[in-house]
């Protein structure tokens, strides 16, 4: 063969030129030399283009029926075997949240909870957050899980919606996009905070504004300087429980 | 067939090829985070056309099919801008170390700025094992342009890595 063809087929679909690299291979010279450089950048190419999958992202594929089932029966309120799947999802996802590196701690209190959440994956999540709005039908199916709903204006503000740790079950972790910049929202269906509301200092110049909402709690977290009661005020406004499940 | 049966053959597929489309989607999107987004829809969409599939042999291209058109849907209009692509791509969690990192992260950041008309076709080739012909019936492109576009995205990144202009090393 020679070099050129050589090259081309290499270039173009080394798998199903194995045979023509075996013999330049047995050949030698610029022949075998041109074989060995396209084996190193197609091994590279393999390590670079195979980046890893998120844990648990096989475990969320597999419950896709269960989600679609739910999808189809109305969301919340569904009761039964769909209610137990959704749980059992989100139980999933947070052992695999809580598993996939350095836990949260277990008794310190909600201000070491929320710090060690800010530290664990605030800044990365607000950076994913720059991307643009998550669908408002994912959001909402995931904050169906914990019997909450958004008013639409507030839905589309939301730019990412994950499923998070707090100090007694699983929560939800949404960035809004304000006028003022992004704000990071802890909800926490199970923890509640003094009736006044409670500020912690975090890492990176951050603050933390908890306070109650009809059911559980949520937290707020920006930069010091940013007036967190007021907007939670208008954050609390917006939110609605329509049914009583919790996780 | 039963909703057991269903399950089971959703389970396999979400088994063989999940990893592998969840790799596609991060280059076809350069974004993990969406990318995660994008083959959870493909696999909700493909769980309710399921019965649709009938050759288990055409799973793979099958489902392909399903990303490919919801990400050009949904999804294409929030793939982030060249610039943040080092944030959002190249890192990953439990490295080795620097020296270990260099020459596939230059690779990464050379994939994620090739054109897409060049990324996509070199993704389902190396990620999905694609043929140049299925290539070509996948992008709907005729085989000589899937073989030019790949080979143009071999020189391109070649030339990256080298600090050379594409074209100039063969």
């Amino acid at each position: 063969m020679k070099l050129d063809e050589l090259q081309h087929r290499l270039m173009t679909d080394p798998a199903s030129a194995r045979e023509a690299a075996e013999a330049a291979r047995a050949e030698g010279g610029e022949a075998a030399r041109m074989v060995e450089e396209s084996d190193a950048l197609e091994r590279l190419l393999d390590e670079a283009m195979k980046v890893r999958p998120p844990e648990g992202l096989q475990q969320q594929l597999r419950q896709t029926p269960f989600r679609a089932g739910r999808r189809k029966r109305g969301g919340p309120g569904a009761a039964g075997w769909l209610a137990m799947a959704a749980s059992l999802t989100l139980a999933v996802a947070v052992t695999l949240f809580l598993v996939r590196d350095n836990a949260p701690p277990s008794d310190g209190g909600l201000a070491e909870h929320l710090a060690w959440h800010w530290e664990h994956d605030g800044p990365s999540v607000l950076a994913a957050a720059r991307i643009g709005p998550t669908p408002s039908r994912r959001v909402e199916e995931l904050l169906a899980d914990f019997g909450v709903e958004l008013a639409p204006e507030l839905l589309d503000d939301v730019r990412l919606s994950k499923i998070c740790p707090t100090p007694d079950g699983a929560g939800a972790h949404l960035v809004l996009a304000t006028q003022d910049g992004p704000v990071t929202l802890y909800y926490m269906p199970r923890t509640s905070v003094p009736g006044s509301g409670e500020a912690h200092s975090l890492a990176d110049g951050m603050r933390a504004w908890v306070f109650n909402v009809e059911r559980g709690s949520v937290a707020l977290v920006a930069e010091r300087d940013r007036d967190l009661p007021a907007l939670g005020r208008e954050i609390a406004s917006r939110l609605t429980f329509p049914d009583d499940r919790t996780l | 067939m039963s909703h057991e049966d269903r399950s089971r053959r959703f389970d396999g597929l979400a088994r063989r090829y999940g990893d592998d489309l969840y790799r596609f989607a991060v280059w076809l999107c350069r974004d993990p985070a969406l990318a995660a987004d994008l083959v959870q829809e493909t696999y909700l969409r493909a769980w309710k056309a399921l019965d649709r599939l009938q050759d288990e042999g055409a799973a793979k291209s099958w489902l392909i099919t399903i990303l490919r058109r919801e990400f050009a849907r949904t999804f294409e209009r929030k793939v982030p801008p060249i610039d943040d692509i080092d944030d959002v791509v190249v890192a990953e969690p439990n490295e080795q170390g620097p020296d270990d990192r260099t020459e596939r992260d230059r690779l990464r950041d050379a994939i994620a700025r090739l054109d897409a008309m060049y990324r996509e076709p070199l993704a389902l080739q190396v990620l999905l094992g694609l043929s140049v012909a299925e290539i070509a019936e996948t992008l709907d492109l005729s085989e000589s342009a899937v073989m030019t576009r790949v080979f143009r995205a071999r020189e391109q990144l070649k030339a990256r890595l080298s600090n050379e202009p594409p074209g100039k090393r063969t």
